[in-house]
């Protein structure tokens, strides 16, 4: 691995230096040969597919997992972290995926964890509150309740407190894994100018993220891992997300990842006079077989509520989510009965069983069509599933292990298996992809297009415009708690789409 | 609606409430009960109680299961060891006996909270092994009940410038806590209950912060067996035990989540205190022990339920 070497004269020393790093987990060799230079003042980004080793290399310089093999250097000493309080302590802040918050503590109080001494604080009360504060107000704009309880903050300010609290920490490297997904784009660019800031100042970033825009917003050079091996290693003007990708993967990128055209069927499912809450502007929408409609909008302003209760997952505070026929849907009984599938957000929460197998977590919700004389066949449940398993191209060790043993892109392919397993009418996909792949969000792309194809009506909720332009035939926006506009297939275009996330017309 | 927001974001204030309502109907039952002569005699009984519910609170809010079966025997360890153990030894005297027991109720938590947080025993059967050890150990080392007690234990049984003795136990416990909740402790506490690799992946130590958190309790009993000792003016080996069920009734009533990393020491006092009146109540109006139970289960799991309805109504959240 010498792409490096030509950065390798300037003068400060590096401030993390990975090399030959090698670690498994049992059979699975997670990282083999991870090299990877972080420079002061530098923002490197790192992308590789599910599987590839982001998550261990995360995982090695956070102190929770110690390499098998080969050094890790910390301004030029080596480190050996036995722990994330020992990391912190060498100036490494990490962000992790998931958003680490204790929802019953206050905001303040999420923002310092761990700044104290068991006994002693050892920050005084009042440059506590300063500081959270202006990083809070800094990050989303907005003054910061630091009472509330963060049970009852929305999830958007909730990843802008996990990220609040690295910075507070004043680390010299600071780890965003994957830190962004939950952002609207105006915290997200708040966000990058934050950390601009500070890496003017001398600060280095490891980037971590499936999004090529935020790549090129942010980062100076870019590390592609695959299978474990850093493959490359480009200054960002050279990473290209054809290049990035042939990189990784070998694919290269069409920007419309689905074939189909969207040709409109009967409606399927319709709403009337629905208000996403109360007192919020009623509106109606019908959605046809056969169609992929995308549902976008900032964090707060209603497609991922709206994305539940198209999904039966979630009452309106007014109105009606109707069949064809005009008959209400009450429950989410009747919701399943009409063949409506709904495909959670909170993967770990609500997608899920956690302490189940993969073969379990994939039967659970068709496992009485298994079943003969009150037995589940496991001739049935396999020929139920061999065919989904295999098109949606589920990797995995046994169908015993536990689903907590996949990666999260796998996961969400089992529990896509599962819903298709119902044949449904309507599929509800509520933000996809968050957190998976590139090859994986390919996958499920083109499992979406075959089901429009066969006259499955897919319903899409996506935090990205770029998933939104790429697999959609009709998108629509939400803004203020309600229906914008809904952009025909003619009219898709990035600008069409940001213009109506901020409520106005194209 | 603005009184289910407070109890959501306290629980405590139920268990507060709770008290209130016992305590009128309690009064309005019979006013002696505000006679300082019956009023001594009723805080003394409750002690030991309101200390037991305090000890086991701790270990229920360092959350993964946590729990602390083994606060009863502890108590009655303490109580033992006073006549069998200090008295023949001539360690007696408060200055000594003191420090010596609480000091064992603390290593006792501690012990609990090495093999929860160390050992990564399930809690609940950790503390099942110390409970079934200390029944053991107090059954062998006093087959029978003994007295009498230390002369200064012996004099805390009545009321010192009017307050009742065994109140004197329950500062310390409050002091500590009080003194814990102005340091980051309690707030760590809270946020390893809350979600451990939240703490974990923030850097707080979280085995260090639950065997505190068991020591502590361990520490609480042990006050709670000195309270006991000075009511009960003897040692009995068996007169702790039922404690355990009664204190862990007493921190859910007081709306103590068993989930961990939530509720307050008030809750738990409140709860214990509730439990008190509710038995005194009771027994006043002539019903039999066996019903009492009846009536503790009963009330335990209204104040449950309406905790959790009330929490769901001030957050609005319909759902599963």
């Amino acid at each position: 691995m010498i792409a490096a070497a030509p950065h390798e004269t300037g003068d400060a020393p590096p401030l993390v230096r990975i090399e030959g790093v090698a670690k498994a987990f049992g059979e699975t060799r997670a990282l083999r040969d991870c090299n990877l230079t972080v420079r002061p003042g530098t923002v490197h980004a790192v992308i590789g597919e599910n599987g590839s080793g982001k998550s261990t290399l995360v995982k090695i310089l956070t102190g929770v997992v110690r390499p098998d093999a080969g050094t890790l250097r910390v301004a030029g000493l080596p480190a050996r972290f036995g722990g994330p309080r020992e990391a912190r302590a060498a100036g490494i802040a990490t962000t992790f995926q998931e958003i680490l918050v204790l929802e019953e503590l206050s905001l303040l109080d999420n923002l310092w964890l761990g700044q104290d001494a068991l006994f002693r604080f050892r920050i005084p009360a009042a440059r506590r509150r300063d500081e959270a504060a202006s990083i809070m107000h800094e990050l989303t704009g907005a003054r910061p309740d630091l009472a509330a309880k963060v049970a009852d903050l929305d999830l958007g300010t909730r990843q802008a407190a996990v990220i609040a609290r690295s910075l507070l920490l004043k680390p010299r490297l600071l780890i965003l894994d994957e830190a962004t997904a939950a952002l609207d784009i105006a915290v997200r660019d708040r966000l990058f100018t934050a950390v601009r800031t500070r890496v003017a100042a001398g600060l280095g970033v490891l980037f971590i993220t499936h999004k090529m825009d935020e790549i090129a917003a942010l980062a100076d050079e870019v590390t592609v891992l695959r299978s474990g091996e850093s493959v490359a290693t480009l200054p960002v003007a050279e990473a290209t997300p054809a290049r990035m990708l042939e990189l990784m993967s070998g694919r290269a990128e069409t920007a419309r990842m689905i074939a189909g055209g969207g040709t409109s069927g009967g409606t399927v499912l319709a709403v009337r006079d629905l208000r996403l809450t109360a007192g919020a502007p009623p509106f109606a929408l019908e959605i046809a077989a056969g169609e992929i409609l995308g549902l976008g909008g900032l964090e707060g302003h209603g497609a991922d509520r709206f994305s539940q209760i198209l999904g039966g997952f979630l009452a309106p505070a007014a109105g009606a989510v109707v069949a064809p026929d005009g008959t209400h849907l009450p429950g989410p009984a009747a919701f399943v009965r009409h063949g409506v599938a709904y495909v959670p957000r909170d993967r770990k929460r609500e997608g899920i069983f956690a302490p189940l197998s993969i073969a379990d977590n994939f039967a659970i919700a068709t496992i009485g069509r298994y079943a003969r004389g009150g037995l589940i066949e496991e001739r049935r449940v396999a020929a139920a599933r061999a065919p989904l398993f295999a098109r949606l191209g589920v990797k995995f060790g046994r169908l015993a292990d536990p689903i907590t043993s996949l990666s999260g892109g796998n996961q969400q392919k089992v529990i896509l298996a599962r819903m298709l397993a119902l044949r449904p009418r309507v599929l509800v996909l509520n933000d996809p992809t968050r957190g998976v792949d590139l090859a994986t969000k390919q996958d499920i792309y083109g499992m979406l297009d075959e089901l429009a194809a066969a006259g499955v009506a897919v319903v899409i909720h996506s935090t990205e415009i770029e998933e939104l332009l790429a697999v959609c035939h009709r998108v629509a926006v939400f803004h203020a708690a309600s229906l914008y506009r809904v952009v025909p297939q003619a009219e898709l275009s990035r600008e069409a789409l940001i213009a109506g996330l901020f409520g106005r017309a194209a | 609606m603005r009184l289910g927001a407070a109890v959501a974001r306290n629980p405590a204030v139920l268990a507060g409430l709770l008290f209130l309502a016992l305590l009128v109907a309690s009064i309005v039952q019979d006013p002696i009960i505000l006679s300082p002569r019956f009023l001594t005699g009723a805080i003394s009984v409750a002690v030991p109680l309101v200390i037991g519910a305090m000890a086991v609170t701790p270990a229920i809010l360092s959350g993964n299961g946590g729990m602390d079966l083994s606060i009863g025997p502890l108590m009655g360890f303490v109580n033992v060891l006073v006549v069998v153990a200090l008295m023949p030894a001539g360690l007696a005297a408060p200055w000594l006996a003191v420090p010596i027991l609480l000091a064992i109720g603390f290593a006792v938590g501690a012990v609990n909270g090495w093999l929860v947080a160390i050992v990564r025993l399930q809690p609940i059967v950790a503390t099942l092994g110390t409970y079934l050890v200390l029944m053991g150990a107090n059954l062998w080392l006093l087959p029978t009940p003994l007295g009498p007690v230390p002369d200064w234990l012996a004099k805390l049984s009545r009321p010192i410038l009017g307050v009742p003795g065994p109140v004197v136990f329950v500062v310390g416990p409050a002091l500590v806590w009080f003194l814990l909740g102005r340091t980051p402790f309690l707030r760590t506490l809270l946020a390893v209950g809350g979600d451990d690799r939240v703490a974990y992946s923030a850097g707080i130590g979280v085995s260090r912060v639950r065997i505190l958190a068991y020591g502590l309790g361990g520490l609480f009993a042990a006050f709670a067996g000195l309270a006991l000792t000075s009511l009960i003016q003897s040692a009995d080996a068996n007169v702790g035990a039922p404690f355990t069920l009664q204190v862990i009734t007493a921190a859910a009533l007081g709306g103590i989540s068993l989930a961990g990393g939530r509720g307050s020491m008030w809750g738990s006092v409140f709860g214990a205190l509730s439990l008190f009146l509710l038995q005194n109540f009771l027994t006043n109006q002539g019903v039999s022990v066996f019903w009492q139970q009846v009536a503790f289960g009963l009330t335990l799991l209204a104040a449950l339920i309406l905790n959790a309805g009330v929490a769901r109504l001030a957050h609005g959240r319909a759902g599963p």
